[in-house]
């Protein structure tokens, strides 16, 4: 299996290196169970990043066209994940409202942005498998 | 003639079935499915769904396609209503 070395793999290798690096500085200097959170959710981040652009360096370049149906899939899978963060959100604030639970914003957000994050992921994976985007 | 424009039921463009015939026009010009996609600028994967009927294209990408393979888009596409 060959691995391309262009431009644009190694940028996204660097923002990868780049996310985990902040995350760790954040988890070593900044107090508090939030940094901590976002720390870590900046160094799986990076994590993620590096496997997506390990997977991506092994495939044609040709195969990674922006083209008008990857375009679509794009807009189609962020809008609804935007949706899902959003009904999440609600949803939190609800339980914190009206449920017993003690949850608030600040020590759940690290969480919120990974629901954001995978949503677009996998609604990316399963538009793209579909076929169609409407 | 007249017609009865209350017997016509209009459905969203997107959600008509296409069949095409795309494959069979890149048959008679020897082309691979990657070929035709490079040539039109776009994915394989495309390529791949617009064959199979399962990606309506837009407009500009329909002309594309039949530019390539020489025919019009009229010729290209057939909705299941025609």
């Amino acid at each position: 299996m060959e691995f391309r070395r262009d431009k644009d793999i190694l940028r996204f290798l660097g923002i990868a290196v780049l996310l985990i690096i902040t995350g760790i500085l954040m988890m070593s200097f900044l107090p508090g169970l939030t940094y901590q959170g976002i720390g870590f959710s900046l160094i799986i981040m990076g994590l993620i990043a590096i496997t997506m652009a390990t997977i991506t360096s092994a495939r044609p370049k040709e195969d990674l066209i922006q083209d008008e149906r990857s375009k679509r899939i794009k807009e189609k899978a962020g809008y609804h994940a935007f949706l899902i963060l959003l009904v999440t959100m609600a949803l939190v604030q609800a339980i914190s409202m009206f449920g017993r639970l003690d949850l608030d914003y600040r020590s759940v957000s690290p969480n919120l942005f990974l629901i954001g994050g995978w949503s677009w992921i996998l609604l990316k994976w399963y538009y793209n498998r579909r076929g169609d985007v409407r | 003639m007249v017609m009865d424009l209350t017997q016509v039921v209009l459905q969203p463009a997107g959600r008509r079935p296409v069949n095409t015939r795309i494959k069979e026009l890149r048959a008679r010009y020897n082309l691979t499915q990657e070929e035709l996609a490079k040539k039109v600028g776009v994915r394989r994967e495309t390529i791949v769904f617009l064959e199979k009927g399962k990606y309506n294209p837009s407009l500009k990408l329909a002309h594309d396609v039949a530019k390539v393979l020489e025919t019009t888009i009229e010729e290209l596409f057939i909705f299941d209503d025609d």
